[in-house]
């Protein structure tokens, strides 16, 4: 993977790149089984990661992990565990801009996070922004913008693209959330599930290689429930999906983590985690209906 | 918060809508200042534009009573102040006797200003100096108190009108491409970005406001004092404020996570023309 | 208190619209050259939030007639005092296209009583009344007084602005003084309470968010800032010391026919000189004296009651911040 010191100079390159519109999953199981992945291309490592609140407070401690390029992973735990602020970690949000190293020398070893193989660092912070799309809890907080085409054509914007190219992958991006022809709607008019498609969009419209999501089902009526996770499984970037809705992570991640007062307790395959009542309950959760 | 407080009418589809934005502001724009601008006593030029600006919104399909209602919302500060005019005496030139030298015949009139605020209820003191020791200044030829109150009524009528041409140009742009029109006349750039956060959040803040209100009238169980609605309201404000500040820490955040180094930027993409 | 189109004249207007330019302009550049990049979303949330603020009702009077925040010291306060001047510009600009509250000629004068005294010029006077009183109260007390002080030099800037606006032998002046006087004395009283209460949730639970005043670059910033609230201080004054100037309005006029500018309204004369023999007889020719003494004497009881409120407020938020502290320590 190449690093690029500037954002706007060069559109990704297609080793980087996926297509919006690439051909969905097509599993049909009701759980979704692990699969071989291809281990030689890990797209984000996180290693020995520790952070403390402003105020002192302890909130992640020795957190470790790896995901490979194209695999789902669930992050689930209590609340207050940690898990908003883990996902903060990996777009560079936290700690402080002023807290990362600059990377301008070569002593990366002490560096916890490294996306795409570029280790965490002011100067590749910018393309890791880029590599890596979180998208947050309230889509109030991420809809900044009045209409929904000027919020989606954000990122592609503040990437030095042309306004063609902006424009391509706006309309992309709606299509790619069933959002199509909301370009001029406001965003006020917008109903809750299609604020978070909006969002969504979005975050598409920048093509990162890996999906942070805060709790995506969350708030959301059955139907519009329905069509999110639909439309997160036909997505084939890489994905983090931290929630509380068990069952969304057994039916869209084959491998998930347990993150308790800041710590990872648990990493494995859904199926096993998750039936394990014991660990479950030690950890304020329960077993997922469908694995009962 | 009904998305439609602001814009109920601005996304109609009348050949007013469809003018192009910049015609629109300009034309308000040359309507107002003509109607500052031109003496009192051409009056019957104000009636025309007056007429002219009912025919427009008409045309926009703007319901007659909305207009009334929200021209009744601004006359009462403009009347205060017509008021004043119309029974003021006017003053006596520097005169060499000692002394008050002015008349002064005031009446402290109730207010509300526009925004619907604040009113005095007091009753009207007239109350009137005489000054015995100036000498009687030599009348101008314009005289007569018909005269102040004919200028009185032209104060209202130029405010109502161009208040009137104000809101066509509101109820026929919507607000985004009235940022586009505002940004392509020249207005900073980081302006325009902070009319455009407004725009969004306002939406969000009122609509917590809501909640907080629904959710106080849930526990208080009887027509509260004047200094507990006070005491809860400022609360209410305060809360509002912190949460404001928190989401704007996260709106931070979130364009941040985006790409964003810092630099204002208003790039309007327009989509309607593929 | 927003001024409609046609109240005030085409010159006085652009000129004003010029000063406010300039301010909003040196604002805007500060802003830009802050080194943190969050002040541009905060900004844009705070001058929400004002905007939202502004229609939460304070009941004054029965049930129809009720206060509303202003917010040119508040925001200020919290983000300090160029973040405040274009929160409320922004706020000023906004409410003049939705709404069309606030004339779009009379947008510059607009901007320049609000956003510019109102909040500029009113965090002058906080700033310099923080300097000297420390902590939490500091805040309250300097806010609630900027807040009075910044209104009523706002309505002493309007009425410039009227009289400037009408400089011929037009109508009496001093009447609409009186009456605008009196209004903003109201508002003024109801503005400083309300920024002193929402300051005072703010204190409770997020102190943090206060803005610090930086402490004095030099000698020089602390010199402009002081020389900055004396000015809004004079306004302030001035607009309850003009009644009884009763020259002042013809000393308007003289100013207005030296400088030339009464040659620059567009409507010379128009105002007409009425007959002076209608006076109604039997009416006490002292009593003009207690009316203007009675408007006078009305600032004094508001700044007295101004700073009762300062006070008593300062005094709870500090009794309230000291229990939130011991209950954190215990």
């Amino acid at each position: 993977m190449e690093t690029s010191s500037a954002i706007g100079t060069q559109p990704p390159t297609p080793s980087t790149q996926y297509s919006v519109l690439s051909t969905p999953y097509s599993s049909d199981a009701d759980a979704a089984t692990p699969t071989k992945s291809d281990a030689t291309t890990t797209l984000l490592r996180v290693c020995n990661l520790s952070y403390r609140y402003p105020n002192g407070q302890p909130a992640l401690h020795d957190v470790t992990f790896d995901i490979p390029a194209g695999e789902s992973v669930g992050l689930v735990g209590p609340n207050g565990a940690g898990k908003t602020t883990l996902l903060l970690h990996l777009n560079g949000l936290l700690p402080d801009a002023a807290a990362l190293p600059s990377g301008e020398d070569s002593a990366t070893a002490g560096i916890a996070i490294t996306v795409g193989g570029l280790p965490m660092s002011r100067t590749h912070l910018p393309e890791i922004r880029r590599q890596v799309g979180l998208l947050f809890q309230d889509p109030d907080d991420q809809l900044f913008c009045p209409t929904v085409g000027e919020d989606v054509a954000f990122g592609p914007l503040n990437l030095g693209l042309s306004v063609d190219e902006v424009k391509r992958r706006v309309v992309e991006s709606l299509n790619a959330v069933g959002l199509a022809g909301y370009e001029d709607r406001g965003t006020q008019r917008l109903s809750f599930g299609e604020r978070r498609r909006a969002c969504l969009a979005g975050v598409l419209a920048c093509q990162p290689a890996l999906l942070a999501l805060d709790e995506p089902s969350s708030n959301l009526d059955p139907r519009s429930r329905r069509g999110f996770i639909d439309l997160v499984k036909s997505l084939p970037a890489a994905k983090l999906i931290a929630s509380h809705d068990l069952d969304m992570i057994v039916e869209l991640c084959p491998r998930v983590m347990v993150l308790d007062h800041g710590r990872i307790q648990a990493d494995g395959p859904t199926a096993s985690v998750l039936a394990n009542a014991r660990l479950m309950a030690e950890h304020g959760l329960e077993v997922p209906w469908r694995l009962r | 918060m009904s998305p439609d407080f602001f814009d109920r009418f601005s996304r109609g589809r009348t050949m007013c809508h469809r003018l192009p934005a910049t015609w629109k502001l300009g034309l308000t724009l040359a309507v107002i200042v003509i109607a500052v601008s031109l003496p009192f006593n051409l009056w019957p030029i104000h009636g025309c534009m007056l007429c002219l600006v009912f025919v427009a919104h008409s045309l926009a399909r703007i319901p007659v009573g909305y207009l009334v209602r929200r021209v009744a919302w601004l006359l009462p500060f403009v009347f205060g102040l017509a008021a004043s005019v119309a029974l003021s005496r006017p003053p006596v030139p520097l005169a060499p006797a000692g002394g008050e030298g002015l008349g002064v015949r005031g009446e402290q009139s109730p207010t509300v200003s526009p925004a619907g605020n604040t009113s005095r209820s007091n009753a009207s003191d007239k109350s009137n100096l005489r000054d015995d020791h100036a000498s009687p200044p030599t009348p101008l030829p314009h005289g007569g108190e018909g005269r102040r109150w004919s200028i009185a009524g032209a104060i209202i009528v130029r405010s109502a009108l161009a208040f009137l041409a104000a809101l066509w140009l509101v109820h026929v742009t919507p607000f985004d491409e009235l940022l586009a029109t505002l940004r392509r006349f020249g207005v900073p750039v980081l302006l325009v970005s902070l009319m455009s956060f407004l725009y969004r959040y306002s939406f969000v803040l009122l609509d917590e406001l809501d909640k907080m209100r629904t959710a106080r009238r849930a526990r208080s169980f009887g027509a509260a004092g004047w200094s507990s609605r006070w005491k809860t309201n400022g609360q209410l404000v305060g809360s509002l404020l912190i949460r404001a500040l928190d989401r704007g820490e996260r709106v931070h955040g979130a364009m941040c996570a985006r790409g964003w180094n810092g630099e204002a930027r208003y790039a309007r993409v327009r989509f309607d023309q593929e | 208190m927003h001024i409609a189109d046609g109240l005030l004249s085409p010159t006085v207007c652009a000129g004003a619209g010029l000063l406010a330019a300039g301010a909003v302009g040196v604002s805007l550049r500060q802003l830009q050259n802050s080194l943190a990049t969050r002040t541009v979303p905060l900004t844009g949330m705070l001058a929400a939030l004002v905007f939202a603020g502004q229609m939460v009702n304070f009941p004054l009077f029965g049930a129809n007639v009720s206060g509303h925040l202003l917010g040119g010291v508040l925001a200020a306060v919290i983000l300090g005092p160029w973040a405040g001047c274009l929160a409320l510009t922004v706020v000023l600009i906004v409410q003049c296209f939705l709404f069309a509250d606030g004339g779009l000629t009379s947008l510059g004068a607009n901007i320049l009583n609000m956003g510019v005294v109102g909040s500029l010029g009113g965090y002058a006077v906080y700033a310099t009344i923080r300097r000297r009183v420390a902590g939490s109260r500091g805040v309250i007390v300097a806010a609630v007084i900027a807040s009075w002080i910044s209104v009523l030099a706002a309505a002493a800037l309007f009425c410039l602005e009227f009289a400037l606006s009408h400089p011929a032998e037009s109508f009496d002046l001093t009447t609409v003084c009186l009456l605008m006087t009196a209004y903003h004395s109201v508002i003024g009283i109801s503005e400083a309470l309300i920024t002193g209460l929402v300051l005072g949730v703010v204190l409770a639970q997020r102190p943090d968010l206060i803005h610090n005043p930086e402490p004095g670059r030099g000698v020089i910033s602390n010199l402009g800032r002081a020389a900055g609230a004396g000015v809004i201080v004079s306004l302030a004054i001035a607009i309850f010391v003009a009644p009884f100037k009763s020259e002042n309005a013809d000393g308007l006029n003289a100013v207005a026919s030296q400088t030339g500018l009464e040659q620059l309204a567009a409507e010379p004369r128009v105002f007409a000189m009425a007959d002076y023999s209608l006076v109604p007889p039997g009416v006490d020719p002292a009593s003009g004296f207690w009316q203007k003494a009675s408007v006078s004497l009305a600032g004094v009881v508001g700044t007295l009651v101004v700073f009762a409120i300062a006070a008593v407020l300062s005094k709870l938020t500090q009794s309230r911040t000291s229990r939130l502290e011991e209950a954190h320590v215990s």
